[in-house]
C-alpha cells in the first residue's frame, strides 16, 4: 500500500485521500447540476424549493409524523424483540415454543398484510362503537403490527447475541460465585449487546423505511404525503416531473434519515467496541 | 541459486523487514527460525512476489525477479510455495488441486497433466486419494496434497511457511517426512519452521531472524549447540528448554 | 411426568439434526395453526364455511403475485451479476493509475450510488415513483399497473442482489487467492477457477433470502392497483366482513410459500456448507455487514 508521508510524522492512506476528493468533487458536481438542470427550466425548481421542509407545509407534517411513528415503533419493537429473543433461549420449552411461534409467523408474513389486517380488523370489531376513537385504535394496531414484525427480527438477532457469549464465562462467573442476576447484568447482557448492535442497526434501518407501510392504512406520513401530491398530477396526463420531483424529495428525506440513524448508531458502535469481541462467525 | 539483498518492506506504519539479505545455493536446504512478527513469512512472500518488496533485490538464478518489467506469475512457476493453513481449492477434488496448475498455468493438455499429477500424488504417498475432496483429508494429508500440487509445477526451488504448524500432532511426521525427502533429493528449499528436530537434521544451513533483521546464521550444530549472539542464545533456550 | 419429559425431549432434539429440527419445526407451527383454528371455528368466532367458500377467489391474485415476484427475480439476476462484479472489483481498479481508473470511477462511482438509493429508500416509496411516471408516459394502458410494479419490484431487487455477488465475490477466502496466485495464475485465472466456483455456493442461500423478501414485497403492488394477494384478501376481508377468516387465509398462502423455502434452503445450507466458506447473511437478507448468518425469510 503506498502512502504519502507527510513531513515523516502523519501519513495517510492514497486510496483514502483519494476516495475523499473524488467524493467530494463527486458530489459537489452532481448537486451543481441537479441545480443547474433547475435553472435551465428542466424541471421546475422553483416548486422544488417550495415543497421542501420546512417550508413546504405537505412534507413536514409527513416527516414529523414519520418521525414520530419511528420514536414509537423502534422501542416497541426492541422490547418485543428483547422478551422474545430471551425467551428462545430459556430452558422451559414451554417459553421457546411460543416464542418460536412468534418469530416464525411475524418474520414469515409480509408487513404490510400484517398491517392493512390489524387496522381491518380493528375496524371490524368495533365498528358500531362510538365511545372510542376506532381509527385511532386501528392506526395503533397497525403500528403494533409493525413492531411485531421488527421484534421478529429483531428476536432473532437477540438470540444470536445471547447464544455468542461464550458459556465458559458463564460458568466462571458461576464458580466465583455470582448471583444470577449480577451474570445477567454484568457479564451477558452487555456482551450480547456489543455482538448485537451492528446487526440491530441494520434492522432499525430497514423499520424506518417500514414505516413507509403505515401510509396505506391512512396515516399521514411522508409516503401518504407523497401518494396526496402527486395523485391529481399523475392522473392528469403530464406534470411528469412534477411527480418526479416529490417522489424524489421524499426518497431523499427518507435516506437522510435513515442515514443519520444508521451513523449514530455506528458511533455508538464505536464507542462500545472492545477489541476482540465481534459478531459470531460460523 | 536465490540471492536476497538488503530486502525493506513497509506495512503501514510497521517496518516489517530491515534490510534481510541471505543466499541459498542450489540443492540447499535452508531453515528459518525466530519469534512470530519477526517477518519470516513475509520474507518468504517477497521471493516468489506475493509481496512486492519496497527496497532491495530478490535474484532467483541469476535473474532479478522484483524487476517491475518480469511478470510476477512467470516467476512463481520457478518457485513453489506451500502454505501454513494449505489453502487448498475446496471446490476441487486432490488430483483436480494438482492438475490446475499444469492445465491453466502451464497449458499442458489434459492426459499429461493427470499423468504428472497422479505421479506428483504418489510420490507424496497418496496416490489412493486422488479423487477425495480436502474435507475429506486429514491435514496432514492435505499439506502433503498441497506440497503435490507445488511440486507439479516442475519448480527450481520450494518455500514452506511454517507447513506443519497448523497440524495436530499425528500428522506433523508424515509431513516432515516427505520433505526430508525432497531435501535428500537435492531440492533447494526455504523453509520457515518451529520444528527444531527438523531444522537440526535436515537444514544444511540455519538462519536466525527476529524483529526484521537476520540476526545469525550458520550450520545448525553452530545456531543450536554454539550460538554466538544474546538474542540467539536466548530463543534457542527457550526452545531447547 | 413421562409425557412431559418425552416432549421435552423432543423438543431439545431440535436443537441437534438439522433435517429433524427443519421438519419438526414446520410441522408443530402447522399442528398448532390447525388447533388454533379449530378452536376458534368451534367458538364460533371465525367461520370455516367462509374459507372454504372464497378459497378460490384468492387464486389467481396469489398466481399474479409469484408471477410479479419470478419475473423481477430473474431479471434482477442478469443485471445484478455484472453490477456485483463492478462493485466487488471496482475498488480495486481505482486505485491503479491510468485508463483503467478513470473508465472505473464513473461506473463505480454510478453503481454504488444507485445501490444506496435503492437500498436507502422504502420500496413502497419507489413503487410509487416508478408506477406514476409510467403511468404518465403510456396513459391509459390497462397493462400499466402490473408492469410498472414490476419494473419497480425489478429495479428494487438490482440493488439488494448486487449486494449479495459483491458480498459474495469478495466473500472467497483469501487464502484460496494466495495459493492460486503462488501457483502462477493471473487474476482472470484465479477469478474464473476459484473465485467464481466458490462465489456461487456462497450466494445461494441470500439469494433465497432476497426472493422471499421479494415475494414479501410483491405484496406492496396492491396499493397501485394490482390485483395482486393481499389485495385480494383485504377485498375480500373488508367487503364481505369477515377479516379474521380472510387474514388466516392469506396468511396461509404467504407462510405456506415461505416457511418451508427458507427452512428447506437453512436445511440445504448447514449440510453443504463448506468449511471456511461463512456466509455473512444479514437479518432479513436486504442488508450488508451483518456477520452472523442468519436464516431470514
Amino acid at each position: 500500500m503506498t502512502t504519502a508521508r507527510f513531513g515523516g510524522h502523519l501519513r495517510i492512506s492514497r486510496t483514502f485521500l483519494l476516495r475523499v476528493v473524488f467524493g467530494s468533487i463527486g458530489a459537489g458536481v452532481a448537486l451543481f447540476l441537479v441545480y443547474l438542470a433547475g435553472v435551465f427550466g428542466v424541471y421546475d425548481l422553483g416548486y422544488a424549493l417550495y415543497l421542501l421542509p420546512p417550508r413546504g407545509r405537505a412534507l413536514t407534517t409527513g416527516l414529523i409524523t414519520t418521525l414520530g411513528f419511528m420514536v414509537v415503533v423502534m422501542p416497541l419493537g426492541f422490547g418485543l424483540g428483547f422478551a422474545f429473543g430471551w425467551a428462545r433461549t430459556s430452558r422451559a420449552w414451554p417459553a421457546r415454543a411460543v416464542a418460536t411461534t412468534y418469530v416464525e409467523f411475524f418474520r414469515g408474513m409480509p408487513p404490510i398484510v400484517l398491517i392493512a389486517f390489524a387496522f381491518l380488523i380493528t375496524i371490524v370489531v368495533f365498528r358500531g362503537n362510538d365511545r372510542i376513537d376506532i381509527f385511532a385504535l386501528a392506526t395503533g394496531a397497525g403500528v403494533m403490527a409493525l413492531a411485531a414484525h421488527s421484534g421478529a427480527y429483531q428476536a432473532e438477532i437477540i438470540r444470536a447475541g445471547i447464544l455468542s457469549v461464550p458459556t465458559g464465562q458463564i460458568e466462571a462467573a458461576e464458580a466465583v460465585g455470582m448471583s444470577r442476576g449480577t451474570i445477567l447484568a454484568r457479564i451477558t447482557l452487555p456482551q450480547m449487546f456489543r455482538i448485537s448492535l451492528p446487526a440491530l442497526g441494520n434492522e432499525f434501518a430497514s423499520l424506518i423505511k417500514d414505516t413507509s407501510l403505515l401510509s396505506t392504512i391512512g396515516a399521514l406520513d411522508l409516503t401518504f404525503q407523497g401518494k396526496n401530491l402527486s395523485a391529481v398530477l399523475a392522473v392528469g396526463g403530464g406534470n411528469l416531473d412534477l411527480v418526479i420531483i416529490i417522489w424524489a424529495e421524499i426518497a431523499f428525506l427518507y435516506f437522510v434519515i435513515t442515514f443519520v440513524v444508521s451513523r449514530a448508531l455506528q458511533a455508538i458502535e464505536r464507542r462500545f467496541r472492545v477489541p476482540g469481541l465481534e459478531a459470531a462467525q460460523l | 541459486m536465490i540471492t536476497v539483498r538488503n530486502l525493506h518492506k513497509w506495512f503501514g506504519e510497521l517496518h516489517v523487514l530491515k534490510g534481510v539479505s541471505l543466499e541459498v545455493k542450489k540443492g540447499e536446504a535452508l531453515v528459518i527460525i525466530g519469534p512470530s512478527g519477526s517477518g519470516k513469512s513475509t520474507l518468504l512472500r517477497c521471493i516468489n512476489l506475493l509481496v512486492q518488496p519496497d527496497e532491495g533485490d530478490v535474484i532467483i538464478d541469476g535473474v532479478k525477479v522484483n524487476d517491475p518489467k518480469i511478470r510476477p506469475e512467470w516467476v512463481r512457476q520457478q518457485v513453489g510455495m506451500v502454505f501454513q493453513s494449505f489453502n487448498l481449492f475446496t471446490h476441487l477434488t486432490a488430483l483436480q488441486n494438482v492438475m490446475i496448475g499444469l492445465t491453466k498455468v502451464k497449458r499442458l493438455p489434459r492426459p499429461e497433466a493427470e499423468r504428472i499429477a497422479r505421479f506428483e500424488l504418489d510420490r507424496v504417498g497418496l496416490a489412493d486419494k486422488a479423487d477425495a475432496y480436502p474435507a475429506q483429508l486429514s491435514g496432514g494429508q492435505q499439506q502433503r496434497v498441497a506440497i503435490a500440487r507445488a511440486l507439479a509445477l516442475n519448480p527450481k526451488a520450494m518455500l514452506f511457511d511454517e507447513p506443519t504448524s497448523a497440524l495436530d500432532p499425528e500428522y506433523i511426521r508424515e509431513v516432515l517426512d516427505v520433505m526430508t525427502k525432497l531435501a535428500e533429493e537435492g531440492m533447494t528449499m526455504v523453509v520457515v519452521t518451529h520444528e527444531m528436530g527438523f531444522a537440526h537434521n535436515v537444514a544444511d544451513r540455519v538462519l536466525f531472524m527476529a524483529e526484521g533483521v537476520v540476526v545469525e546464521e550458520g550450520a545448525p550444530e553452530e545456531i543450536f549447540e554454539r550460538p554466538q549472539k544474546d538474542r540467539t542464545k536466548a530463543f534457542v533456550g527457550k526452545i531447547l528448554g | 411426568m413421562d409425557a412431559r419429559r418425552t416432549l421435552e425431549d423432543l423438543w431439545d432434539s431440535l436443537e441437534d439434526s438439522p433435517l429433524h429440527r427443519t421438519a419438526i419445526a414446520i410441522l408443530s407451527l402447522l399442528a398448532i395453526a390447525v388447533v388454533l383454528i379449530i378452536v376458534l371455528a368451534n367458538a364460533r368466532l371465525i367461520s370455516l364455511g367462509f374459507m372454504a367458500d372464497n378459497a378460490s377467489f384468492l387464486f389467481v391474485p396469489a398466481l399474479t403475485s409469484l408471477a410479479a415476484t419470478m419475473i423481477s427475480f430473474t431479471v434482477g439476476i442478469l443485471g445484478a451479476i455484472p453490477m456485483g462484479l463492478v462493485r466487488s472489483f471496482g475498488p480495486r481498479l481505482l486505485k491503479q493509475r491510468g485508463l483503467r481508473a478513470a473508465v472505473a470511477a464513473p461506473v463505480y462511482g454510478s453503481v454504488t450510488s444507485y445501490v444506496e438509493a435503492i437500498r436507502g429508500t422504502p420500496a413502497l416509496v419507489q413503487i410509487f415513483l416508478v408506477a406514476q411516471v409510467s403511468g404518465i408516459l403510456f396513459p391509459g394502458n390497462p397493462d400499466i399497473p402490473f408492469w410498472g410494479g414490476v419494473l419497480a419490484l425489478t429495479l428494487n431487487t438490482l440493488g439488494y442482489q448486487s449486494e449479495v455477488f459483491r458480498a459474495g465475490f469478495q466473500s472467497v477466502n483469501q487464502n484460496q487467492i494466495e495459493a492460486a496466485k503462488a501457483i502462477g495464475m493471473r487474476p482472470r485465472q484465479t477469478f474464473a477457477y476459484v473465485t467464481l466456483p466458490q462465489g456461487i455456493r456462497l450466494i445461494t442461500l441470500p439469494l433465497v433470502n432476497e426472493w422471499v423478501a421479494l415475494f414479501k414485497a410483491s405484496a406492496l403492488l396492491g396499493v397501485i392497483a394490482v390485483p395482486e394477494l393481499n389485495w385480494a384478501a383485504s377485498y375480500l376481508g373488508s367487503t364481505r366482513s369477515h377479516p379474521i377468516e380472510a387474514f388466516i387465509m392469506v396468511s396461509a398462502v404467504y407462510l405456506a410459500i415461505i416457511i418451508p423455502l427458507s427452512k428447506a434452503v437453512g436445511y440445504w445450507e448447514r449440510t453443504h456448507r463448506i468449511p471456511g466458506l461463512g456466509t455473512p447473511e444479514p437479518g432479513r437478507g436486504r442488508r450488508a455487514g451483518v456477520r452472523r448468518p442468519v436464516p431470514a425469510h
